[in-house]
């Protein structure tokens, strides 16, 4: 059996849990390529115009595997910590891909709570069981990939530059290079480093997070917030560097959160969609680098 | 204390019958008009949904009235409506008005205990015995269903009645009347009486109106600024107009989500489309499609206000419902920006399509 | 005897007359800007060779319809979604896809057994409409008429980003910095046009054919060559493209007539009137309506915009 992999949303994040559970179980696993023009005018053209571009990309990259492989994994993550979402646009997920692609293979549907080790055995019986029968292969394949997803790290921890960001954003704004246009090697050849979330740690993300009026519920908004400003506030960076889609809610808040508490510390947003053109991208973060140089010197 | 409130419909009646009987001073801001939405949409973040910069604009309007209190709702997610009392306070602070926030979390999201405290910042204000604040808010709960019911019934009566406007008319009328009553008894009284008002105005059961289902965010489908008065238009057009989800709904829903047993006909009406939660009123919006078309309406209008997240998902699953259903469904998306030329047009051009395929006849017009 | 239909649109106002055949007996295009009373009037005035009895009824369509109503007596006030699909079907039964393009919006019309099964409609961006084609014409010192002309001459067009029409704008400068030749920038504006229009107004509708392209663009070449390239099909322009909102107003007054209504038309004297409008901001309640009156001879004759209906209603008591 071919299991589609959509190379898209939290696949940067938890691609190595799916990937092992499912070639343990004997499938043959087919990834979409890395986002690109053919790939974004499936977007543009198979989703709902309201929606985000991270979203669009991934009906495109559902598009593309549609007729190369059996089922496509279309991972509908609920939660990945207790009382926390992802976004309203995850949870229905499914909906929204069967509802905009026609002809598609099965897709999985059923809900991931990943927020505790026995819901998420529940997918992978569930996910699991139209695969084999045997439910020991199951829980083997399901140990295996939990193994493997421990020991990945995603995320960017640039050494050896006088100056540093942090980037912040969704992971798969962070990491799909063809969304953020790039961003990581542009500041890099401009001579400025970059931290990802990734690399704060939990108390300090919870020891920020905790000061505010209300425990944000989104678990975008808890990371992101609580990271960057650990980060400016105790001047780890010179600087942030947000890069954020259109219509995306949380954003919404969460650069508004960001902004009212860092004061005045240098804040680049870079707002993409899949029309943003690449000359006023790069004008923008080479004049922000520039900002920062300046600084620095005086 | 002088408490204020954010506008949500017909809320307001009840709210003012609550404090009225708390003997709680209140300032009720200004209904929801362009100057509310001018000053939200000024301090508010641009991509921010509509109704946040409505309620900006409401707190505003009330702050200066005299109001040192803002009164609000909240929610535990996964929709922006949860977040909003965080950067609102932020945004009231940065302005320089120094007000208290009470914000009615969900009693299972911040604690029973926080939730009486914050319950107890209300009643602590109050002069009135227990038995009396109790009697309070039953009777604000008594206003919201009356009021609700009453345009209820006027939404189906105006598309019958033999005098054109008649029901409109009383609908408005009520509000009026009972917005200028300061006695909670009175209040509930005078309500009484219009709808016995409304129930007798005479119809023609032989017309064969336009039954439109309004579905979609919760707020921008009951808040009538938000939405340009849709409901008032076709009212004034002679259709029928089907909406469950208004701020009674709200407030049993609530109550009924505690044991899960919130909207059992919604939600079992959604499952083949959208089995889940998913934050909002997304899964409601799917469902209410389905009964719409169950109890007999030509065709459903949703409406949300721009970037809305769980009805961008609900938005991609209609045209499958209208197609299964043999419904025409139209989506209507509001936002700051929105023209009511554009609007309208739709809206009249929606009508004409349900009209014609009513009766079937290519070129007839109402 | 005949019928007229007036489309007051944002950029242009049209006016016909039509006979029992349907047949466009006379018709006068004018620019709007901004002043759709006047250019009613102006219209009218080339018609007053027509005596008022001629008319046996009048119809008034596009986003001026309601002004244009009260200034001229309408029996039927249409919104142009309807007008422009009763004209289409008038002409041709078998037209299932509408695409319209006007001076400042765009729209798609589905069409089965002759009735609207859908239609969309853009309200927000002004990239693709009319107006936006005039300022690129304009800017490339390219006459508009020309424009299509110049498209189809082109063998490799550019990839424009389309969606808005600053993004869209500023990308056409970007390449013609870079060097591409006029023909090709303006052949890829319209693919990218057409693209736009079938990725966000079309989308998830499917285009059927027969396909009528209407409105003020379909006088562009480029643009239907290039919605005949994206769909794979011929698309047709129907003989009065512009025109076709008033001639739907115009069947649909005459639909009135046959009805056995009488008319509540005032003449084409009336270009010799005046007209006022004048906004009342209404202290009546909190929502604070602002009221628009319109004054004939300084007299009113209609109000809108009031919520409530206290200004509305006294013109239909007087």
């Amino acid at each position: 059996m071919k299991v589609g992999i959509p190379r898209a949303l939290l696949y940067y994040k938890y691609n190595p849990f799916f990937e092992t559970f499912y070639s343990e179980l004997g499938c043959e696993i087919i990834e979409s390529p890395e986002t690109n023009k053919v790939i974004l005018d499936y977007a543009s053209k198979y989703c709902v115009d309201e929606a985000c571009l991270p979203i669009k990309i991934f009906h495109g990259h559902v598009y593309y595997l549609k007729d190369k492989c059996d089922m496509i994994l279309v991972p509908r993550i609920m939660r990945v910590n207790d009382k926390e979402y992802i976004c309203p646009k995850f949870c229905g997920l499914p909906e929204m891909i069967e509802n905009s692609i026609y002809d598609l293979p099965p897709i999985t549907k059923t809900p991931i709570y990943a927020n505790n080790k026995e819901k998420l055995l529940r997918w992978a019986n569930r996910e699991g069981g139209n695969i084999t029968k045997n439910k020991i292969k199951i829980k083997r394949a399901f140990d295996n990939a939990l193994r493997e997803q421990e020991k990945y790290t995603c995320g960017v921890n640039d050494e050896g530059y006088k100056t540093k960001v942090v980037l912040a954003g969704h992971p798969y704004s962070v990491n799909d290079s063809f969304l953020n246009m790039n961003v990581i090697k542009k500041l890099n050849n401009l001579g400025i480093g970059v931290i990802t979330e990734e690399f704060v740690s939990k108390d300090d993300i919870n020891y920020e997070v905790d000061k505010l009026f209300k425990r944000p519920f989104w678990t975008f908004t808890k990371d992101t917030y609580g990271s960057t400003v650990y980060l400016a506030d105790n001047r780890k960076v010179d600087g942030i560097v947000y890069v954020s889609s259109f219509g995306c809610g949380i954003d919404s808040v969460l650069i508004e959160l960001i902004k009212n508490n860092v004061g005045d510390f240098p804040f680049l947003i870079l707002k993409v969609d899949e029309h943003t053109g690449e000359v006023g991208f790069n004008t923008r973060i080479e004049a922000f680098s520039d900002m920062l140089l300046r600084r620095k010197l005086s | 204390m002088k408490v204020t409130f954010p506008h949500f419909g017909n809320t307001f009646f009840a709210a003012k019958a609550a404090f009225d009987g708390l003997g709680i001073d209140y300032a009720v801001p200004p209904l929801c008009n362009k100057e509310a939405l001018e000053i939200g949409s000024y301090y508010s973040p641009e991509e921010m949904c509509l109704p946040f910069k409505i309620m900006i604009g409401n707190y505003i309007q009330g702050i200066k009235e005299g109001a040192d209190t803002v009164l609000t709702t909240g929610s535990c997610g996964p929709c922006r409506f949860g977040e909003y009392c965080e950067l609102q306070m932020d945004i009231l602070k940065k302005l320089g008005y120094d007000v208290d926030f009470i914000v009615f979390d969900a009693p299972k999201a911040i604690g029973k205990e926080e939730f009486l405290r914050r319950v107890s910042l209300i009643s602590n204000a109050s002069s009135k015995s227990n038995n009396e604040q109790i009697e309070a808010a039953l009777n604000g709960l008594k206003v919201i269903n009356l009021i609700d019911d009453i345009e209820k019934i006027a939404h189906i009566k105006c598309g019958y009645e033999i005098n054109k406007g008649e029901s409109k008319k009383i609908l408005n009328s009520c509000k009026r009347e009972i917005y200028s009553i300061n006695n909670p008894e009175e209040v509930v009284k005078r309500l009484h009486e219009y709808k016995r008002k409304i129930k007798s105005v005479p119809i023609d059961l032989n017309k064969k109106p336009i039954t439109v289902g309004i579905v979609g965010e919760i707020y921008t489908i009951a808040e009538p600024f938000s939405n340009l008065y849709i409901e008032d238009k076709l009212m004034d057009y002679g259709v029928c107009i089907k909406r469950k989800l208004s701020p009674s709904w709200w407030v049993k829903n609530t109550i009924m989500s505690a044991i899960n047993m919130q909207s059992l006909d919604i939600r079992l009406a959604s499952r083949k489309y959208l089995p889940l939660y998913i934050g909002g009123h997304g899964r409601e919006c799917v469902g209410e499609t389905v009964l719409s078309k169950r109890e007999g309406c030509d065709g459903v209008i949703q409406i949300f206000p721009l970037g809305c997240m769980p009805e961008i998902v609900s938005k991609s699953i209609l045209p499958t419902v209208s197609k299964d259903l043999n419904m025409p469904v139209m989506t209507l998306i509001v936002d700051e920006m929105t023209g009511e030329t554009g609007y309208m047009t739709r809206i009249e051009a929606f009508l004409d399509l349900l009209e014609r395929r009513k009766s079937n006849n290519v070129l007839s017009w109402s | 005897m005949y019928y007229l239909g007036v489309d007051v649109g944002s950029v242009s106002t049209d006016i016909v007359l039509i006979d029992e055949n349907f047949k466009i007996i006379d018709k006068v295009y004018l620019k709007t800007k901004g002043r759709p009373i006047k250019a009613i009037q102006d219209g009218f005035r080339e018609l007053k060779k027509y005596k008022k009895e001629e008319i046996l009824a009048a119809g008034t369509t596009g986003s001026g319809r309601q002004i244009a109503g009260y200034v001229i007596g309408a029996d039927v006030v249409k919104n142009e979604i309807t007008a422009h699909a009763v004209a289409a079907l008038y002409i041709d039964k078998d037209v299932k896809t509408i695409i319209e393009i006007g001076g400042q919006d765009s729209k798609i019309i589905t069409l089965k057994d002759g009735v609207v099964t859908d239609f969309a409609m853009n309200t927000v961006c002004a990239a693709g409409t009319g107006s936006f084609l005039d300022r690129q014409a304009e800017r490339l010192e390219i006459p508009i008429d020309k424009f299509g002309e110049y498209a189809l001459r082109s063998d490799s067009p550019v990839r424009i980003a389309g969606r808005c029409a600053v993004f869209a704008e500023s990308d056409m400068i970007h390449k013609q910095q870079l060097g591409y030749c006029e023909e090709d920038i303006i052949s890829g504006l319209c693919e990218a046009l057409v693209r736009n229009y079938l990725n966000n107004l079309a989308k998830g509708k499917e285009i059927k054919q027969k396909v009528f392209f209407q409105g003020g663009v379909a006088a562009n070449a480029g643009m239907k060559k290039a919605f005949e390239n994206a769909l794979g099909f011929e698309v047709y322009v129907p003989e009065y493209y512009s025109y076709m909102g008033a001639v739907g107003s115009a069947i649909l007054a005459k639909e009135y007539y046959e009805k056995g209504n009488k008319t509540k038309f005032l003449g084409f004297n009336i270009a010799d009137l005046s007209f006022n409008t004048k906004t009342i901001d209404c202290s009546g309640c909190s929502n604070r309506c602002e009221v628009v009156e319109m004054l004939r001879e300084n007299k009113p004759i209609g109000f809108f915009g009031d919520r409530c209906g206290k200004w509305s209603e006294k013109v239909k008591a007087s």
